[in-house]
């Protein structure tokens, strides 16, 4: 491919591609316009406000394709104990694989499939959330495949939903998942991003969840993919009222990580809990940028983003907090909390509310700073060695991120946690 | 066991300690009082070693070793314990972890196994009794939360759990209602017995009611200018500190002073 095509034209054969495929027309169509916006808008800048800190140079410099991936191996991983509902995307096309026999009242396909079948909830909110942005719209265009889940009231999937994301050097092919959560259901789900092997590659998923009155889902994102990887993920909830979402952000690898959070209280009473790790190493660049729109009375929103930088690592938080007009009794924290283990890394700190409601609680904080001295020789005086004492302190301070998932997730990802740290000491 | 010659340290360039002297033998406990900004804690910290105390002359020997040359973790594993005037929280790291890595980074140096969990947690449960602490605080992030009292008493827990050949106590008993005060006391004569010193840092007199001494030295201006039997923290009570500038008197160096 040549290079000397502008980004915005470099998807053309894959725009044409994906257009052809069997699909409703009303499909093809709003892929056909949100192409045409996504050409007109272009990729952000940093002159664009919400994307200052972060540049898609590199996205821009390169040129990607959309391949299929040959002899992929799938990997064992650390959810495997779960005994997840599995499925495998690679370089964003789904490797045939059985779904297990599903539990009454759940349904997963294909995305495509749920559009082609006329799925009810699937057509009120496919690209409902996931907004227009640029990206957003990238996405709308070419998202390749992905899947819907859709949970009747009143059931409990007690599986996790895990999707295993591989990228492939050069390739890209977004991808794009919808779940609907009936009232007072509830789901779990987890998407890993890796690399199938060590080139770079360009990974770009977008998933939207709904959850219906008292519903409760919590969503893990686990990202270790090479260090020369690219990576933007959207994600876009919508609570229903007294619904509980739980979403964890551990980003662990790549050379620049772009994750976007977009959370809108729908109805009154829901809670979230938004929390998020970065490890970053190298040259690694990883970007939180959060959303939360309280819209209706009565929310709650809990948000704690943290980095551990090492080298000339760079983390950048941008936490944007909306408190509608009428969206009292509001209740939302954020906290932002970075460890800096290096004196090249460096963390961007973006809190923003906006608060148009009276009677709310709303408060933000952030600290950017080294290992406390006092609580190392603290842990040295009583006769650990230094390196031990450092480790132990990161361990602690990257592990609050956990609080809030529950077992049997939580020590499968303490222990991921520990082992990713532990490599970085040896290292 | 210990024995501190002409020590000076200071702080951010600033002396603090200006000739100390001192010596413990296994078994003894001495107190060391003196009025605020004397250099009481600057002693305790230096001898633990903590970063920016800088030793500017003068030398420590501990155990037949040179105490100055060793990182804090050398000391610590050597068998030197230093309950903080300020105990520090670490959130996140469980006061039941610390308490294991450092009792078996104090056994491997030892040249013993480590302690299987079982006896680790016979040991703990035991302690935690003598201490009147709840067995939850274990669980909970080191010193996390935990109350003035809790803090101290948390200080004697792992005192008890390490065993150290020398414990210096940094005013453990600052803040301590009468009946925490006699629990710690009780905690601290526990560890005493020939195999054990104990340098007993306060400003008040009230905590050696409870552990007696074997030698009172008072502290001021960066100097030992006193030095006696348990009677001298009793005159220090009634009479405060000001005294000690009406009656200079030559540092007459004891049989302490002998190493």
């Amino acid at each position: 491919m040549n290079t000397q095509i502008s980004f915005t034209h470099r998807f053309d054969a894959d725009f044409a591609r994906v257009t052809a495929q069997p699909q409703p027309a009303w499909l093809s169509e709003r892929r056909r316009q949100s192409y045409a916006r996504f050409q007109h808008a272009g990729l952000p800048t940093p002159r664009d406000e919400d994307w200052k800190y972060t540049s898609l140079a590199a996205l821009e410099r390169a040129a990607w394709t959309s391949h299929e991936m040959r002899e992929v191996s799938l990997p064992a991983t650390m959810f495997d104990a779960l005994t997840p509902l599995r499925a495998v995307f690679a370089a964003g096309r789904s490797l045939p694989g059985a779904i297990a026999e599903l539990p009454p009242g759940v349904t997963l396909m294909p995305l495509a499939q749920a559009l082609a079948q006329s799925w009810p909830a699937a057509l009120e909110y496919f690209g409902r959330l996931s907004g227009e942005e640029a990206l957003a719209d990238f996405n709308s265009a070419l998202w390749n495949d992905g899947l819907y889940l859709e949970i009747a009231p009143n059931v409990t999937l007690a599986q996790p939903l895990y999707l295993q994301q591989i990228g492939s050097a050069g390739g890209t092919a977004p991808l794009r998942h919808l779940l609907v959560l009936g009232a007072n259901s509830q789901a779990t789900l987890i998407q890993h991003s890796l690399s199938g092997d060590a080139g770079p590659h360009f990974t770009h998923a977008v998933s939207e969840c709904v959850l219906g009155h008292a519903a409760r889902l919590t969503h893990v994102e686990v990202q270790e993919e090479n260090p020369t990887a690219l990576h933007l993920a959207r994600s876009a909830a919508q609570l229903g009222a007294h619904s509980h979402y739980v979403h964890l952000a551990l980003s662990a690898g790549g050379a620049l990580t772009r994750n976007d959070l977009m959370l809108r209280f729908a109805g009154e009473g829901a809670s979230c809990q938004l929390h998020g790790l970065t490890l970053g190493r190298g040259r690694s660049h990883t970007d939180q940028h959060i959303f939360v729109d309280h819209a209706v009375p009565g929310g709650t929103s809990r948000q704690l983003y943290k980095s551990v930088l090492w080298d000339r690592a760079r983390s950048v938080f941008n936490g944007r907090v909306r408190v509608a007009p009428g969206a009292t009794k509001t209740d939302a924290r954020q906290a932002n909390r970075n460890l800096l283990l290096s004196k090249d890394a460096e963390a961007d700190s973006k809190p923003q509310l906006e608060i148009f409601a009276d009677d709310v609680k709303c408060s933000h904080g952030s600290a950017t700073g080294g290992l406390d001295p006092a609580q190392l020789f603290y842990l040295r005086a009583r006769g650990l060695d230094e390196a031990e004492a450092r480790a132990l302190l990161v361990e602690a301070f990257a592990a609050a991120v956990l609080d809030g998932i529950n077992a049997p997730l939580h020590p499968i990802l303490t222990h991921w946690l520990h082992a990713k740290l532990e490599a970085r000491h040896a290292a | 066991m210990l024995y501190i010659n002409n020590l000076h340290v200071a702080v951010e360039g600033k002396p603090i300690l200006r000739g100390i002297d001192l010596f413990l033998r296994g078994g003894e406990v001495h107190a060391i009082m003196g009025p605020n900004g004397s250099g009481k804690s600057t002693l305790a910290l230096a001898l633990a070693g903590r970063e920016g105390y800088v030793v500017t002359a003068g030398s420590v020997n501990f155990m037949g070793q040179d105490l100055l040359a060793m990182p804090p973790e050398q000391r610590a594993r050597a068998g030197l314990f230093l309950a903080f005037q300020y105990p520090v929280e670490v959130p996140g790291v469980a006061n039941v972890q610390l308490l294991k890595s450092a009792l078996n980074a104090r056994r491997v140096q030892a040249g013993l196994p480590e302690l299987d969990a079982m006896d680790f947690l016979a040991l703990v449960k035991h302690n935690l009794k003598q201490l009147d602490l709840d067995e939850s605080l274990l669980y909970r992030g080191v010193n996390e939360g935990f109350s003035g009292g809790e803090k101290k008493r948390n200080e004697i827990l792992q005192m008890l759990m390490l065993a150290p050949s020398l414990a210096i106590l940094d005013e453990t008993d600052s803040g301590l209602d009468i009946d925490a005060l006699k629990i710690v006391a009780a905690g601290v004569n526990r560890l005493r017995g020939p195999e054990h010193a104990i340098l007993l840092i306060t400003h008040y007199q009230r905590l050696l009611d409870y552990i007696r001494p074997d030698r009172v030295h008072v502290l001021d201006n960066g100097r030992i200018v006193r030095s006696g039997g348990p009677e001298l923290a009793h005159k220090l009570e009634e009479s405060g500190y000001g005294w000690l500038d009406d009656e200079p008197q030559p540092i007459i160096p004891g049989e302490e002073m002998r190493p």
